[in-house]
C-alpha cells in the first residue's frame, strides 16, 4: 500500500493549498483575479472530495466514484497529520459539519468575498495551512526516498 | 533581498533544463522520449518564472512555503525523471523491440504513448509520466503558462521499465503486454456499471466482519480493501491481457520473474496479489483459450510428428505445464491472504467472484490483436525449425516464392518453446555451452523482430503504392 509519507498528491495538493492560503492571506479584495478564483476552485474541488471520501461515505447518494483510492489516501493522510480533524473524525457528524463549513466559505469566497465572515475566513486558512504544511513535510520525507526503480545504495545517511 | 533558497530552486530548474536538453540529443528508437525531454526543459522554464514572481515580494511564511514545494518538486519529481529519458536511449533499450511494442500498446490504449526504458532494479514497471506532472503543474502555473506547456489535454505517456541488464533477453520482455494492461483497470470499472457494484459491496461486507470496530478503523478498513481489490483485479486484468496477446509465452515469461518478486503466497507490500494466485488466473486463462488442455495439463493442438526435428519439444513443454499445474493447485495463498485480515479477505473473496467479468473484459479489449491457437499451431512449429537451423525466426518460407509474415507472438513462442525444449537441457551437458547458445538464441529472436518489422513497414509501403496506382488507373 502507498505511503502515508509518499502521497501521490502531495505536489498537487501543496501547490494548491500554498497558493490558497498565500492568496487568503493577502489584503482582500472586492473582485477575485481569474487565476486567484481557479485556486479557489481547486480547493472547494479538494475538499469536496475530502468530505465525499470514501471513509466515512458522508455524501447524500453515495457513489463508487467515492472509492477512488486518491480520495483514500488524502483522507487518511489528513486524518493522520492533523490532530485538530482526527480528534474531529471520532464523531462522524463533528467532522462531516466542520468540512461542510469549509467548503460553505470557499463557496462565499468564490461568490462574494465580501460577505464572508473573517472568523470563518481564519478557520478556512488555518485548515488549510495545516494541510500544507502536512503535506510540505511529507514532500520533505518523499525527497529523501530512494525511486522503487533505483537499487537502494549499501549505505546512506 | 532574494534569500538563498530562493536563488538555489532557480539554479535546480535551469539544471534540470539543461540536461533535458542535453538528454534531447540522444538516439532514441522512437519520438516519444525526445517529446518529453522538451517538456521538461519548457516545465523548468516556467518553474524559473514562478521563482523569479516570487522572488520580487516581500518574505513571508506564505512565499517561502511556495519556494520550497517548487524545490522540492524539482529535486523529488522533475530531476528523476530524467532518468527515464536516458534509459530509453536507442543503446539501452532492445530497439528493435521499442516499435512493435508501441504498437501493440497503441491499439490496447488508443491516445496514449510509451517510452520503454531500462531500470536498475530487476523488476518491470509501466509509470503514468505526463499526465500526472500536468495534474501537479496545473496547481502551480498560471492559466497562460499551463496552456503553453499543454496546449491540449496532456496525454498519457506511460514508461514501461524492464530489468536492466536483460535488455538483449527478448523473450523475457513478453512481460510488456502485461505492462500495458495495468492502466486497463480504470477502464474496466468504467466500462459496466455492474462492474463497479462489488467496490460498493466491499463496505457491507467489512461492516458484517468488522463489528465492534470504531469508525476510523472501519474507514481503513474499507479503504484497505478497496486498495486490495482494485490492485488485484488490476493485475487480473494484466495477466490476461497478456495471456490473450502472447499465449502460452505470457506464462513462461511471467513465470522467469514473478518468482522473484515476493513470497508465492503473501500479498506484497506494493500489494501485489500473491504469485500462485496469478499464475493460477494465467494458467486457467490457457485452458479456456484452448492452449492447454484442463485435463492432462499438456499443450493441446500441437503436433510434434509433422516437423521431425521438433520431436520430443511437447513433452519438455507439456512437463513444464505439468509442475506449472502442481505449483497453482496449492491453496497456500488463500491460507496467507485470510491471515492478512479482514480487509485482504473480504477484497480476495470479492475478487474471485469477479474474474468472468474480468476475463471477459480483457478478452473484448484485445480481439483485434489477439493470439490464438489455430496461429500458434500453424506458425511456430515452422519458426521452431529455423531456431533448429540457427535461422531468425522471422517468418515462414516453404519455398522461394512462398514466403510469408508471422505474427510477433509467434515469433517468441517459438524462442520460448526452443529454451524449454532445447536450450534447458543444453545445461545439464555443459553449463559454458548453455550460456553460449542462449546468447545465440537471444539475437536470433532480436533480429527476427527486427526483420519483422522491416518486412511489415515494407508491406505497408507496398500496399499503400499498389492502391495509389490502383486509383491513377
Amino acid at each position: 500500500m502507498t505511503s502515508l509519507t509518499t502521497i501521490p498528491t502531495v505536489y498537487k495538493y501543496g501547490f494548491l493549498t500554498s497558493r490558497a492560503v498565500d492568496l487568503l492571506n493577502q489584503p482582500q479584495a472586492h473582485q477575485i483575479a481569474i487565476e486567484d478564483r481557479d485556486v479557489l476552485e481547486a480547493c472547494k474541488d479538494l475538499v469536496e472530495k475530502i468530505i465525499r471520501g470514501e471513509a466515512f461515505l458522508v455524501g447524500p447518494n453515495p457513489e463508487v466514484s467515492n472509492l477512488r483510492p486518491d480520495d483514500v489516501e488524502t483522507f487518511n493522510f489528513l486524518l493522520s497529520s492533523d490532530s485538530q480533524l482526527l480528534q474531529l473524525a471520532k464523531v462522524e457528524e463533528d467532522l462531516r459539519s466542520y468540512l461542510d463549513a469549509i467548503l460553505r466559505t470557499l463557496e462565499g469566497l468564490l461568490r462574494d468575498p465580501e460577505g464572508v465572515a473573517n472568523s470563518e475566513r481564519q478557520r478556512t486558512v488555518d485548515f488549510l495551512t495545516r494541510t500544507a504544511d502536512a503535506l510540505l513535510a511529507s514532500a520533505k520525507e518523499s525527497a529523501r526516498h530512494y525511486p522503487t526503480d533505483e537499487s537502494m545504495p549499501a549505505a546512506h545517511d | 533581498m532574494t534569500d538563498h533558497a530562493t536563488a538555489s530552486t532557480f539554479l535546480k530548474a535551469e539544471q534540470i533544463r539543461a540536461q533535458a536538453e542535453h538528454l534531447y540529443l540522444l538516439p532514441f528508437p522512437s519520438s516519444c522520449p525526445r517529446k518529453f525531454a522538451s517538456l521538461l526543459s519548457q516545465a523548468c522554464e516556467k518553474l524559473k518564472s514562478v521563482v523569479i514572481g516570487l522572488s520580487k515580494r516581500p518574505g513571508t511564511a506564505d512565499v517561502d512555503r511556495q519556494i520550497s514545494f517548487i524545490s522540492l518538486f524539482l529535486v523529488d519529481r522533475l530531476a528523476p525523471t530524467l532518468r527515464f529519458i536516458e534509459g530509453a536511449s536507442s543503446e539501452n533499450t532492445p530497439a528493435s523491440l521499442v516499435g512493435p511494442l508501441e504498437k501493440i500498446g497503441k491499439m490496447l490504449l488508443p491516445g496514449a504513448e510509451f517510452l520503454v526504458r531500462r531500470q536498475w532494479r530487476y523488476n518491470y514497471r509501466v509509470q503514468e509520466l505526463r499526465q500526472g506532472l500536468g495534474e501537479e503543474l496545473k496547481g502551480l502555473l498560471s492559466r497562460h503558462d499551463f496552456k503553453d506547456l499543454f496546449p491540449d489535454e496532456p496525454q498519457k505517456l506511460y514508461s514501461i521499465s524492464f530489468p536492466s541488464f536483460e535488455r538483449d533477453s527478448a523473450l523475457l520482455h513478453v512481460n510488456f503486454a502485461h505492462e500495458i494492461g495495468h492502466p486497463m483497470e480504470e477502464r474496466y470499472l468504467a466500462a459496466d456499471p455492474r462492474n463497479q457494484e462489488p467496490l460498493a459491496e466491499l463496505r457491507t461486507e467489512i461492516e458484517k466482519e468488522d463489528t465492534g470496530a470504531d469508525v476510523v478503523k472501519r474507514a481503513k478498513d474499507i479503504g484497505a480493501a478497496t486498495s486490495y481489490w482494485r490492485a488485484a483485479v488490476e493485475e487480473l486484468i494484466s495477466d490476461t491481457i497478456s495471456t490473450w496477446v502472447f499465449g502460452p509465452s505470457a506464462l513462461f515469461a511471467l513465470s522467469e520473474v514473478v518468482t522473484l518478486s515476493h513470497s508465492a503466497d503473501e500479498i506484497s507490500k506494493d500489494l501485489h496479489p500473491p504469485w500462485r494466485f496469478r499464475l493460477r488466473n494465467m494458467l486457467s486463462v490457457l485452458e479456456e483459450q484452448g492452449f492447454v488442455d484442463p485435463a492432462s495439463h499438456e499443450l493441446q493442438g500441437w503436433r510434434d510428428n509433422a516437423h521431425s526435428s521438433l520431436s520430443g519439444v511437447k513433452s519438455s513443454v507439456d512437463n513444464w505445464l505439468k509442475h506449472m499445474s502442481r505449483v497453482v493447485e496449492q491453496n497456500t495463498d488463500w491460507d496467507a491472504i485470510r491471515r492478512e485480515g479482514i480487509a485482504a479477505k473480504c477484497a480476495y473473496e470479492s475478487v474471485s467472484r469477479v474474474t468472468g467479468s474480468v476475463r471477459t473484459f480483457a478478452a473484448q479489449t484485445v480481439a483485434d490483436t489477439a493470439y490464438t491457437r489455430d496461429l500458434f499451431s500453424e506458425e511456430v512449429p515452422w519458426l521452431l525449425e529455423r531456431l533448429f537451423c540457427d535461422l531468425p525466426p522471422n517468418q515462414i518460407e516453404r519455398s522461394l516464392w512462398d514466403v510469408r509474415q508471422v505474427k510477433l507472438a509467434s515469433i517468441l513462442s517459438s524462442g520460448w518453446l526452443y529454451k524449454l525444449a532445447k536450450l534447458h537441457p543444453e545445461f545439464d551437458a555443459d553449463a559454458e555451452r548453455y550460456v553460449e547458445r542462449a546468447f545465440v538464441l537471444n539475437r536470433l529472436i532480436l533480429k527476427a523482430l527486427e526483420l519483422s518489422v522491416v518486412a511489415g513497414e515494407f508491406m505497408e509501403r507496398d500496399g499503400e503504392s499498389a492502391r495509389g496506382a490502383a486509383k491513377q488507373e
